[in-house]
């Protein structure tokens, strides 16, 4: 829930937004211009290559009960 | 309007025109984040245009879990901070730039106006405070969102912009020892400083 002392705390926070001041929306244009036209000559990496990615699901760390496949494998002499 | 997914979709299978439709959408909220990092126009736009770049490049690795925003903003903030700190290295220290401001205020406290000191602790807070309290007052950004771009539980995201916030409050209150302060355009310290901070959602 947001209550009116929150909402104007966030309001006054917001009033101090570096980019409201450094705003230029005279160069807004071009700067989409330059992305675009710096993509007309890129290409797209494979999917096994790509360093970026989202971050995967940690998956719990406990260990396994009653082992390992490759313990239990190791204890039957496999 | 297509959804972005559908357009990210698109541009996977090689439609550039769909990621442009993209940069359309989203180009000003990343500027607005790099220009908030890199605190001057020149360096933001080559951020975002990296950041773009790089989206782009790696968007088959995009596995479409969190949103595209989300995923974009990862992007810009890390190329951001990549560049300032390579900045660092052959300019000025951030510590140092804090100091600076300081000792410019030193003396004349009372007269400073208070948004000047309130970005002056924002930019104190620890880095992960400060990126919570940003993205969640400066860019509307929900908490779900928030924890995917910081790459944390919702819980964390959540309770490092509280604690900001609450930190905020103790440094104007304490620290600063200020308890009053007026001006045209200015933020009544005595009204500030009467704000709860309560729970949000």
């Amino acid at each position: 829930m947001i209550n009116k002392g929150d909402a104007r705390l966030k309001r006054w926070i917001k009033s101090v937004d570096v980019a409201d001041e450094l705003w230029r929306p005279d160069r807004e244009l071009k700067l989409r211009e330059k992305i675009i036209s710096a993509l007309g000559a890129t290409t797209m990496q494979s999917a096994v290559d790509a360093p970026v990615s989202e971050k995967k699901t940690r998956q719990p760390r406990g260990r396994s009960w009653p082992g390992s496949a490759a313990r239990l494998n190791s204890r039957q002499g496999l | 309007m297509k959804a972005d997914l559908d357009l990210v979709k698109e541009a996977k299978r090689g439609d550039k025109g769909a990621f442009s439709e993209l940069v359309v959408r989203h180009q000003r909220r990343m500027m607005r984040v790099a220009l908030r990092m890199a605190r001057d126009w020149d360096s933001a736009e080559d951020i975002v245009q990296e950041s773009f770049i790089k989206a782009y490049q790696n968007l088959k690795g995009f596995e479409e879990r969190a949103s595209f925003r989300s995923w974009l903003y990862q992007i810009t903030i890390n190329t951001a901070k990549n560049r300032l700190r390579s900045l660092s290295r052959e300019t000025v220290g951030i510590d140092q730039l804090v100091l600076a401001v300081d000792e410019r205020t030193e003396g004349r406290l009372a007269e400073v106006d208070i948004r000047h000191m309130i970005r002056d602790e924002i930019a104190k807070l620890p880095s992960r405070q400060q990126q919570a309290l940003s993205l969640r007052i400066f860019d509307d950004l929900s908490f779900k969102e928030i924890a995917e771009i910081m790459k944390c539980p919702y819980d964390t995201a959540k309770a490092n912009y509280r604690h900001a916030l609450i930190k905020l409050r103790s440094r104007f209150e304490s620290d600063l020892g200020l308890k009053q302060f007026g001006g045209a355009d200015s933020i009544s310290w005595v009204e500030f400083s009467r704000i709860p901070v309560e729970a949000e959602t």
